[in-house]
């Protein structure tokens, strides 16, 4: 066995078992004909080594990540409106307004990563936004639960004003997020920024709808987790019938 | 549908017949006049693959390397064709802006 042989080999340790044992010998085929055609077959370069490690990390979190994230988020929203209810608001509040719609947000997106097969701009962005969207929105519900101390939930007159604002902050972050893409689409640039910016401001709504209630996030985070694992099933059934495929091939 | 330049590279070349990955990474890398890590490469392949644009098409051992041959999906044919298309009337659509402006440019 080669040098270059063993450092594919070591590096192949990144990935899950399962990926090795199905793609393992054809990726090691790539990179030894790689070598022979650019006459070094000496060792395996920095970048080739930073490309698996990003893709073995990628393949050993794909289906686990979007899971955890979902379960964690969803037990963040219960747990926290429990304690909430039962008026421990300090570490109440915090789990179900700020950790789990975070933790359910990075679960939706890396869900998209796991069908899309990668992390990319297209899916790193949105994320971004969304999260810091988030933020925004339940930093000023929360302001608002503080100043008028009327618990969980707030009331009607510190939400037109708190609401409008923080409506505005997910509107700029979901056009920044998607003007690019409608762009791309054919739409001149003060269009893409004019629609992103409705759909986010007019978008917020039914996240307001769905924070006032605490029942409502934690049904939504409890979808996700289903989603998620069924996206889990699916992905690994599809990496299973292609291998029997290749073996009958 | 997204299709990425690695995609359409990868397309357009299996459009030609069937290829191995290293024979798919070279073209790729031609088309796209820039050198791709392996591994990158890859991934994008089985990208492609559970997108079911391509499909895997058996195994080779040559040299005691194991190659894995691909071939282009009537999926993969209709996404290379639409994509093919619109990178076509945008090309037309910016030589037509560009020869206005010469126009305009000549008659100032």
């Amino acid at each position: 066995m080669t040098t270059l042989e063993q450092d594919v080999e070591r590096m192949l340790r990144w990935y899950p078992r399962r990926w090795r044992q199905q793609h393992g010998d054809a990726l090691i085929g790539l990179h030894m004909d790689r070598a022979e055609e650019a006459g070094d077959a000496a060792k395996l370069s920095p970048e080739d080594q930073a490309a698996m490690r990003a893709a073995g990390l990628f393949e050993r979190t794909r289906h686990t990540l979007p899971i955890i994230t979902a379960a964690l988020g969803t037990a963040a929203i219960v747990v926290g409106y429990i304690l909430a209810l039962g008026g421990n608001n300090a570490i109440g509040n915090p789990l179900w307004l700020f950790a789990g719609p975070l933790l359910l947000s990075l679960s939706l997106w890396s869900l998209r990563a796991s069908h899309d097969g990668r992390w990319s701009v297209q899916t790193v962005v949105p994320a971004l936004a969304s999260a810091f969207a988030a933020l925004a929105l339940l930093t000023t519900m929360n302001i608002a639960i503080l100043r008028d101390g009327t618990g969980i939930i707030p009331s009607v007159g510190s939400l037109w004003a708190v609401g409008a604002l923080s409506a505005a902050f997910i509107g700029i972050a979901v056009a920044v997020a998607a003007a690019p893409s409608f762009q791309r689409g054919g739409m001149s640039k003060d269009w893409a920024l004019t629609v992103g910016f409705a759909a986010g401001f007019v978008g917020a709504i039914p996240l307001y709808l769905g924070l006032l209630a605490g029942i409502v996030a934690a049904t939504a985070g409890g979808v996700l987790l289903w989603l998620t694992i069924r996206s889990a099933r699916q992905g690994s059934g599809t990496t299973l019938f292609g291998a029997e495929q290749r073996e009958l091939a | 549908m997204s299709v990425t330049d690695l995609q359409f590279a990868v397309l357009s070349s299996l459009a030609a017949g069937r290829r191995h990955g290293y024979g798919l990474l070279r073209d790729a890398e031609e088309q796209l006049e820039k050198s791709l890590p392996v591994a990158t490469a890859y991934a994008a392949l089985e990208v492609m693959v559970s997108k079911g644009w391509i499909t895997p098409d058996g195994e080779e051992v040559v040299q005691s390397r194991t190659r894995r041959y691909y071939v282009l999906s009537p999926t993969g044919a209709q996404t290379l064709e639409a994509r093919a298309d619109q990178l076509e009337s945008q090309a037309r659509l910016a030589h037509e802006r560009l020869r206005n402006a010469t126009g305009k440019a000549a008659t100032a």
